[in-house]
């Protein structure tokens, strides 16, 4: 449903992100792994359209045959949100701290689809119930919510549109255990029921084993290995990734001692 | 409620000014004799001074000034021998409608002109509202309201030159009061604008396809509104209290001229009084912009009435 | 240094001479007058011609610098070096002084406080002494302000922690630290505070109690042309446009300064 081709990120001097190819299926997951500084927000950001000068994109990005690089700005929107749903690292800061959660919600709902309020409302609310939440919580300001909430209300936001792919910016980095678990639990959930489209990105090797099947790898802005996560996994051939593995293997014989 | 907390504020500040006045060189009783015309002499000045009170400590004399105070007496003019309260509220009118009319006007130019240089910044529209900025902060009010008049009511005869009356009256003198205050004001609203942009909420309500309208009606220009309330207290203040300088030029019958006359002469109650009605205005506006900001605030208001958590 | 702030700073500099050796080169007493020569239009004689008791015009704008400009200059040295040192010792000590000094300062921010000084003019009587110590009164505060601010917010850097926390001497750190991040600012203001302070002398002369005739100030010479405005209006625009002239000046280089330490900050991040 998404494919990329060659998309790079560059400024007048430099590259910052090196050209960089693949596809994603419905109901496929793929992760992209790599450290900070590797350039995986950036490639969440050209997905997305949202970078702007003195940043240039270049390469293709196609969602269900549209080449979202020519696109109006008027057609970018309803692409974005709906087809792309995109999670950030703090969810929690997707919402304006002035308006209330369901009016926000409501007005996300309304911007890519004709319906009533009311349809809005209950749709609204139906997501705030699949991350736990009570229906009274579509009359809150954020500032009202405990930090964890207000991370699940950001993913209930996100969820509303019913994106066809969501792109996850390192989403459990900043969460707590319980809200993890039921975040990555959601995801695999609409994947399997509803064919959900995934992009994972994260420098934790054990969540992104979990979510996907197909892992990139980056480093420096440069796309050093991909494949399937078991064929990484038994013969990585980067440094990197080798790295990557090697500390994940101390720190789990480091927990095991502790057990 | 809140406007009974703005009574010791009042009472200390009254008290502020009395020794502020005293501090000031110069001798009442001269004034006072001056001022009515009297000729100065060495025993009329004994004679004044002690009917004034001046030969009492300046504790006995902001009390008996604080007693009659209470009883809405603020003593009487040196110059005209008339209560102040009266002569005061006789002028206030002119001056007040002259500083509304200004202070709309800002308003609905600073919004405008602040939001579309920030909605096409870096085209021609900003770079005029920026030359505008610049050179209306530069411009000396006065010389402003003479070329005004040079202009538009002697040259080209389009508005009169003086007095109240008729709405041409005010086209000018509410110009000149405003157009300074537009050029700051306009280029600060816009840099509130573009500090909003870079808020987090701002992108992210980008990436879930709101659309441009939207995002700027209902994000951006809510919170730039919200920075731009304190500062409008402050222009509100400086209007009601500097139009000295236009009703100067334009023969405004408002406290302003009122007042020179007063200072010239040292007319001290007068003086006295006026500097006091600005305290209390000024106190009374931030409390109007401190509710108007927690009413629009929600962080605020749910403060004060206790937050629901969960 | 870009080409631009050199230009303004050549031109600062030119003017202050001019203003400095205006009695060697003015060839016409900016006093003397003449009935004769009353409300003559500018001529090759008298390049913006005369007022109207027939003194030159030209002579008595550039002479009238003097008043206007050295005086705003005077108050901004006065008004900046008081605000950056209570502004300094505020932030740096801390406490109850910082808390006192603070309410203070915010609540003076919020009043009108020009009009005070307008007052105290008026009351204490005209003359340029009392208007230096009005307007230094009323000019330090936001400069305190600003320097207390950015003072604190700099000694709250983790960078600025790392240098105490290394050992790095007081003295030290004002210099690499403080100063460096607090000086510009102050700096943009200043200049901007000129412009201002020019528009109150002037305005207070305008209003006949600032700087008296026959002293050529250049708001007490808008004033006396009153009369004439409509006969010889050149004499209402040359003062005025004196004062916007210079005030646009310093209004610009502000801002231009405010500019050029915008794009030394962003290139160093």
């Amino acid at each position: 449903m998404i494919e990329v081709n060659n998309l790079a990120v560059k400024t007048e001097t430099q590259t910052l992100l090196e050209p960089l190819s693949f596809r994603i299926q419905k109901g496929e997951s793929i992760g992209v792994l790599g450290e900070s500084g590797a350039g995986k927000t950036m490639l969440t950001m050209a997905l997305l359209q949202l970078l702007s000068s003195p940043l240039q994109v270049e390469g293709s990005v196609i969602v269900h045959d549209q080449h979202l690089n020519v696109l109006s700005n008027e057609q970018l929107r309803s692409v974005r949100g709906n087809t792309l749903g995109y999670v950030p690292q703090n969810v929690q800061a997707i919402f304006d701290p002035y308006r209330k959660i369901g009016v926000q919600m409501v007005e996300a709902i309304r911007a890519h689809e004709r319906t009533t309020k009311r349809e809005a409302k209950r749709t609204a609310m139906a997501s705030l119930r699949e991350v736990q939440l009570k229906d009274e919580h579509y009359h809150f300001f954020p500032f009202q919510l405990s930090g964890g909430m207000l991370q699940r209300a950001g993913i209930a936001l996100v969820f509303s549109l019913q994106p066809e792919l969501v792109i996850a910016d390192e989403p459990t980095t900043a969460l707590d255990e319980e809200t993890k678990t039921l975040i990555l639990e959601l995801l695999l959930r609409k994947q399997r029921e509803e064919g959900l489209s995934i992009l994972f990105v994260s420098h934790e090797i054990d969540v992104i084993k979990k979510m996907v099947t197909r892992i990139l790898v980056l480093e420096n802005g440069k796309c050093v290995e991909c494949g399937s996560v078991d064929q990484l996994m038994n013969e990585p051939s980067s440094a990197r990734l080798q790295s990557f593995l090697h500390y994940e293997a101390v720190l789990r014989r480091g927990a095991m001692k502790n057990d | 409620m809140a406007l009974c907390a703005l009574v010791p504020s009042i009472v200390f500040l009254s008290f502020v000014v009395f020794l502020a006045l005293h501090l000031i060189p110069g001798d009442p009783a001269v004034a006072y004799l001056s001022a009515s015309q009297l000729p100065i002499t060495e025993e009329a000045i004994e004679r004044v001074t002690i009917e004034l009170g001046l030969d009492q400590t300046v504790w006995e004399q902001y009390a008996s000034w604080f007693f009659s105070a209470l009883t809405m007496d603020f003593g009487t003019s040196y110059m005209t021998g008339e209560p102040v309260i009266e002569e005061f509220l006789f002028y206030f009118p002119a001056t007040v409608e002259l500083s509304v009319w200004a202070f709309l006007i800002v308003i609905l130019s600073v919004i405008g002109l602040g939001s579309a240089s920030a909605y096409y910044r870096k085209t021609w529209v900003d770079y005029s509202s920026r030359l505008f900025s610049i050179v209306g902060a530069s411009l000396p009010s006065f010389w402003l309201g003479f070329l005004l008049l040079y202009v538009f009511s002697m040259t080209l005869g389009i508005f009169p030159s003086g007095n109240r009356g008729t709405v041409a009256h005010y086209v000018l003198p509410v110009l000149t009061l405003a157009i300074p205050y537009i050029a700051i004001y306009s280029r600060l609203f816009r840099t509130s604008l573009l500090e909003v942009e870079k808020l987090p909420w701002m992108s992210h309500a980008k990436a879930r396809g709101l659309s441009e309208k939207t995002i700027w009606l209902k994000f951006q220009m809510r919170h730039g509104v919200l920075a731009l309330l304190p500062v409008l207290g402050v222009v509100m203040g400086y209007l009601l209290a500097g139009t000295f300088i236009v009703e100067n030029i334009f023969s405004w019958p408002g406290v302003g001229r009122y007042m020179m006359n007063a200072i010239v002469q040292r007319d001290y109650p007068v003086i006295q009084f006026y500097i006091l009605v600005i305290a209390c205005l000024f106190l009374f506006i931030n409390l109007i912009v401190d509710l108007l900001q927690a009413w629009l605030d929600p962080r605020q208001r749910h403060q004060k009435g206790g937050v629901k958590h969960v | 240094m870009s080409s631009t702030s050199r230009v303004y700073i050549s031109m600062a500099a030119i003017g202050m001479i001019i203003i400095f050796i205006a009695p060697l080169i003015m060839s016409q007493d900016p006093f003397a007058a003449n009935s004769a020569n009353r409300l003559l239009p500018p001529s090759s004689s008298h390049l913006l011609g005369t007022d109207h008791l027939g003194r030159d015009l030209l002579s008595r704008i550039v002479y009238g610098a003097r008043y206007t400009v050295v005086t705003a200059l005077v108050i901004v040295v006065i008004s900046g070096l008081i605000g950056m040192s209570v502004g300094f010792v505020s932030a740096t000590s801390g406490g109850a002084i910082d808390q006192v000094f603070m309410r203070f300062t915010e609540w003076m921010s919020a009043f009108p406080s020009v009009i005070l000084a307008f007052l105290f003019v008026g009351i204490a009587g005209p003359g340029l002494l009392n208007i230096l110590i009005a307007l230094s009164l009323v000019f330090w505060i936001p400069i305190a302000r600003l320097v207390r601010n950015t003072t604190v917010r700099t000694m709250q850097e983790p960078y600025y922690e790392s240098a105490i926390i290394s050992g790095v001497p007081y003295v030290k750190r004002i210099q690499r630290h403080l100063i460096p991040g607090v000086l510009p600012q102050v700096i943009v203001l200043l200049a901007l505070n000129v412009g201002s302070a020019m528009l109150h002398i002037a305005g207070f002369s305008f209003l006949g109690i600032g700087i008296q005739p026959p002293l050529p100030e250049w708001g007490a010479m808008l004033n006396e042309s009153r009369s004439y405005f409509y006969a010889a209006p050149w004499l209402m625009i040359v003062p005025g446009m004196a004062i916007f002239l210079v005030v646009l000046f310093w209004n610009g280089l502000s801002e231009r300064m405010r500019d050029e330490f915008d794009q030394k900050r962003g290139s160093g991040l």
